[in-house]
């Protein structure tokens, strides 16, 4: 039986990638009483599983010129208002020896007509600008690319809704759509950490569920022609590369290299994929081979260097309305209203696009959900800075001030901006680092348990960049495992949680287990199985269970 | 240079070989790039997870196999006497494992355990209460996680933490606060201080446990400060380095150096010269064109974690001698799904004939042994044979090249 949930609200938002967690927010500025739920935790799915680019929208200018034009106005907003997400590191776009250089030109044009400023160097200038890219270019074209840290901003994004009302539950699964006729009124939701079930009545629902949204919109009874399109990646061990580096060619396996914070990604593939494995997120080995020979043709050092983990997502490509065959796949933004597609009142998807495009369609899924409720207030998200990037950290104020910070407080501000005011490191316990590779403190994950819906160690990961460096977590799950023992979480639970972090890990090491990678995995399963137990662990536990 | 014995490898297994053939009177030389898996202990010795840790069947090409079971009782004897002579009582015997405690509380079998640390013992269950102590802001030891550990087993328990300002010296750089960097502050007046802020937080307790952090500093800081708080203080394993581990290495070596024995430190071994299906020589890497020559070569340079094995995309291989490997051809097939199940991976390693003499370009080479984790065969960590398979290698080896079975000293 579930339990009736008496509260109503104005919208119930369903996803919690960038595009939920910033509708989330648009419709919390504008007023509206906001649920948003996700069932695992945010950015667990597409949006966390990319290049973390900050795309110029050079890359769409010669086939998609809607897209690129897109593109550059989003990533002149998000430099504004999502600054501590956003590394500001330039792109060049080289042209190889194999490469056509004529295309150089047609491309430079169509970034200009997108509005992208292109400007050709000189491939030797290019070199000095990046070191690391291949030397034997013969061509480049420096554009406005960055780096933007996808699980910051939706971070941000989820804090500033709930600053402005809105309410969040993460491992919460919808379960099935409520309606009345014509109408979807709310969600029944599962509360995956306890089991309980629950219903939620809502004027409006937001299917903002990425590739999962075809599901979302089954339970609705409608039809959404969806093609999951899995892109896999490589992270190297350390950055090899300070500016983004891409292929100028049309758009292929492999041609772009992404500096993030300590490391350095390549990607991607592309791989139509059926509907049942969009939760497996494979990486095979032909892919992994394909990554690293193209990768290396952009830096000839990604040949010789530590990878750390494969990892892959699934683009949720939409077809046209009027082909149901799916040939004619956009990569744009698809923002449905029911009502007028499929005559159901109440239910609208907001899917298609790209995270350099989630705001914009936060703004227009959010326009059609105020137009549906009668409200009128216009969106601000544009100009609105984000939490953490509405003003300098005040133990910041300058570069000195910054320099005299402890490793702790200087990853704490890196990654919160002004909201690493609210971390206290009152003594030496809150300064004590956790995660030495990333300089994660105590601190820090306090503030994540506390203020941004962080319940378990693979959440801490997301919030903090826990276990993200080159060590992937060896030596610093079990100190954050303690951390949250110590917030009153069961140590049993912790344990398991622990090996559910290390697992976690291992899925993406498995692929490159090779060289270090091997090295390290094998020191893994010694300490955490041999020295520890863990395994052991859970037959103890198994064996408990069974006796009662 | 030349030598009777020349080991590649200075870890457990070439230092365990290194001592046996050196107490016979052996020139031995050692040549280590300085790794060991010792310097991750949990502090006890492994022979076989089976709770009695008799071992009567093994599958024909592990290693125990090949040493013979019925050696591993006279193998344990002397390994604990090397470890004794080097200055390092280690408590247990073949045949009736104990259970140590883990970082996380979980009790595991062991074969040999270093006498400062923690067993558990059944009688412990009726004794009052234990007081596991943590150092604050040090977070390689895991006090709940332990306490928890033991009360599952029925033991009535509590937890405590204690400060001490030398340490906040150690947070100034990020990898500092950990268990190496406290070990050497605690000496002198610290531990006093140290003590005398426990008491009051053990009173009455039957048994105080404490972070492995004792040996680097003063040797006697433990039993110092078991005088001032009036019980027995046991010492449990840290995650990352583990002190004793780098203490029982150090002791050993010098062990070694007194027999008469030459330990290279920082080098490595990097190639062989083979004459008629025998070592020559060897070279290493600081000696440049200076050969090391010897009558037999001894292989212990550890599995993948200690370079002694290396995986490509392609291949793995032993990149020293060249010696013909076991493994899985396809990396697919290297890795299992979870961690925590069983790794093919770990069971990689050189192939050894009777006598654990390895093979080069398909066939036997007649003096070099291979000895300790590089032995195809063995999973360490699923068969909890990890260091069994270390000293009964090692010992079998010393044995081949003396030509005669060593000398059990039975201990008072």
């Amino acid at each position: 039986m579930a339990a009736k949930f008496s509260k109503e609200y104005d919208v119930i938002i369903i996803g919690g990638g960038a595009t939920g967690a910033g509708t989330a927010r648009d419709c919390a500025l504008r007023g509206l009483k906001v649920l948003l739920v996700e069932r695992k935790d945010f950015a667990t799915g597409a949006t966390g599983r990319n290049h973390g680019l900050l795309h110029s929208g050079a890359r769409y200018a010669v086939t998609d010129g809607e897209s690129a034009a897109e593109c550059i106005a989003e990533n002149m907003i998000l430099r504004r208002v999502a600054r501590h997400c956003v590394e500001e590191t330039e792109g060049l776009f080289i042209t190889l020896p194999e490469d056509d250089l004529s295309y150089q030109s047609l491309f430079i044009e169509s970034c200009r007509r997108a509005g992208i400023k292109a400007e050709a160097i000189d491939p030797r200038e290019a070199l000095r600008l990046e070191p690391s890219v291949n030397p034997t270019l013969i061509g480049a074209v420096k554009v406005p690319d960055g780096a933007v840290d996808p699980f910051r901003l939706v971070s941000a994004n989820v804090l500033d809704a709930r600053l402005h009302g809105a309410e969040v539950l993460n491992y919460h699964q919808v379960e099935s759509l409520l309606r009345e006729q014509d109408r979807i009124v709310g969600v029944e939701l599962r509360n995956l950490t306890t089991g309980e079930s629950m219903q939620v009545r809502s004027r409006v629902v937001v299917n903002a569920a990425g590739i999962w949204g075809a599901k979302i919109a089954e339970l609705a009874g409608v039809k959404l022609n969806m093609f999951p399109a899995k892109g896999s990646l490589l992270v190297f061990g350390h950055r090899i590369n300070n500016v983004v580096i891409n292929r100028c060619r049309k758009p292929a396996d492999a041609d772009i290299l992404v500096p993030g914070d300590t490391i350095s990604l390549i990607g991607t593939t592309s791989l139509r994929i059926p509907f049942e494995e969009v939760d497996k997120n494979v990486v095979t080995p032909e892919e992994v081979d394909v990554l690293l020979r193209e990768g290396a043709k952009l830096a000839p050092t990604l040949a010789t260097t530590r990878i750390l983990r494969a990892y892959s997502g699934v683009r949720p490509l939409v077809a046209a309305d009027n082909d149901p065959s799916g040939r004619s796949i956009s990569r744009g933004i698809v923002c449905l209203d029911h009502a007028e597609r499929d005559g159901l009142e109440g239910f609208v998807t907001i899917t298609g696009g790209k995270l350099m495009t989630y705001r914009l369609m936060a703004e227009w899924v959010t326009d059609l959900v105020c137009r549906k409720l009668g409200v009128s207030v216009g969106c601000t998200t544009a100009s609105t800075p984000l939490p953490g990037s509405k003003d300098v950290p005040s133990r910041a104020k300058s570069r000195k001030e910054f320099i005299s910070l402890g490793v702790g407080e200087k990853g704490a501000v890196g990654r919160h901006g002004d909201k690493a005011d609210e971390i206290g490191f009152a003594n030496s316990r809150d300064a004590a680092l956790v995660c030495e590779c990333e300089q994660v403190s105590v601190a820090e994950l306090r503030y994540a348990i506390q203020s941004l819906n962080a319940t378990k160690l693979v959440d801490l990961r997301r919030r903090t960049r826990l276990g993200m460096g080159t060590c992937q977590g060896h030596i610093c799950v079990m100190r954050a495992a303690g951390v949250l023992a110590e917030n009153n979480v069961n140590s049993t639970d912790v344990l398991d949680e622990a090996a559910s972090f290390i697992q976690e890990r291992w899925r993406g090491v498995k692929p490159v287990a090779w060289g270090d990678a091997l090295v390290e995995a094998q020191f893994t399963q010694w300490f955490y199985d041999g020295v520890c137990g863990l395994s052991e662990l859970d037959r103890q536990k198994t064996n408990q269970s069974e006796e009662k | 240079m030349k030598y009777d014995v020349v080991i590649a490898g200075g870890g457990l297994a070439g230092l365990m070989s290194g001592i046996a053939l050196a107490r016979e009177g052996r020139s031995v030389a050692i040549i280590s790039f300085g790794d060991s898996a010792l310097h991750f202990s949990s502090g006890s010795l492994e022979m076989w997870n089976d709770a009695e840790g008799a071992l009567n069947s093994v599958a024909a090409n592990h290693p125990y196999a090949i040493v013979g079971t019925q050696h591993l009782d006279r193998y344990s004897r002397i390994t604990k006497d090397i470890f004794a002579s080097a200055g390092e009582q280690l408590k247990g015997e073949y045949g009736c494992n104990h259970l140590r405690i883990s970082p996380v509380g979980v009790l595991k079998p062991a074969w040999l355990t270093f006498d400062d640390y923690f067993v558990f013992d059944p009688k412990m269950t009726d004794g009052g209460g234990v007081v596991v102590v943590g150092i604050d802001g040090y977070l390689d030891f895991y006090p709940d996680f332990i306490a928890d550990g033991l009360r599952r087993k029925g033991v009535e328990c509590d937890v405590a933490s204690v400060s001490l300002p030398e340490l906040e010296r150690l947070r100034e750089s990020a990898t500092e606060m950990r268990s190496v960097g406290i070990s050497r502050l605690l000496k002198g007046d610290a531990v006093e201080r140290l003590a005398h802020q426990m008491a009051p937080l053990v009173h009455g307790a039957q048994m105080v446990i404490m972070p492995a952090v004792f040996g680097l500093g003063d040797v006697d800081g433990r039993q110092r400060i078991e005088r001032v708080v009036g019980c027995p203080v046991r010492v449990a394993p840290t995650a990352s380095i583990s002190v004793a581990g780098v203490r029982a290495q150090k002791k050993l070596v010098e062990e070694f150096r007194g027999l008469g024995g030459t330990y290279i430190l920082g080098d490595k071994v990097v190639s062989c010269r083979i004459e008629d299906g025998r070592v020559v020589g060897v070279r290493s890497h600081n000696h440049g064109d200076v050969e090391f020559v010897a009558k037999d070569f001894i292989l212990a340079m550890g599995s993948f974690f200690s370079r002694g094995l290396v995986a490509t995309p392609e291949e793995i291989y032993e990149p020293t001698f060249g010696a013909a490997v076991v493994c899985a051809e396809k990396r697919e097939a290297w890795c299992a799904e979870r961690i925590l199940e069983a790794q093919p991976f770990q069971r990689y390693g050189v192939r050894v004939d009777g006598n654990l003499r390895v093979e080069i370009d398909g066939s036997v080479v007649e003096n070099l042994y291979a000895v300790g984790s590089i032995v195809a065969g063995a999973d360490a960590v699923k068969e909890g044979c990890g260091a069994g398979v270390v000293v009964a290698t090692a010992l079998m080896a010393a044995e081949q090249i003396l030509g005669k079975e060593l000398d059990v000293k039975e201990m008072n």
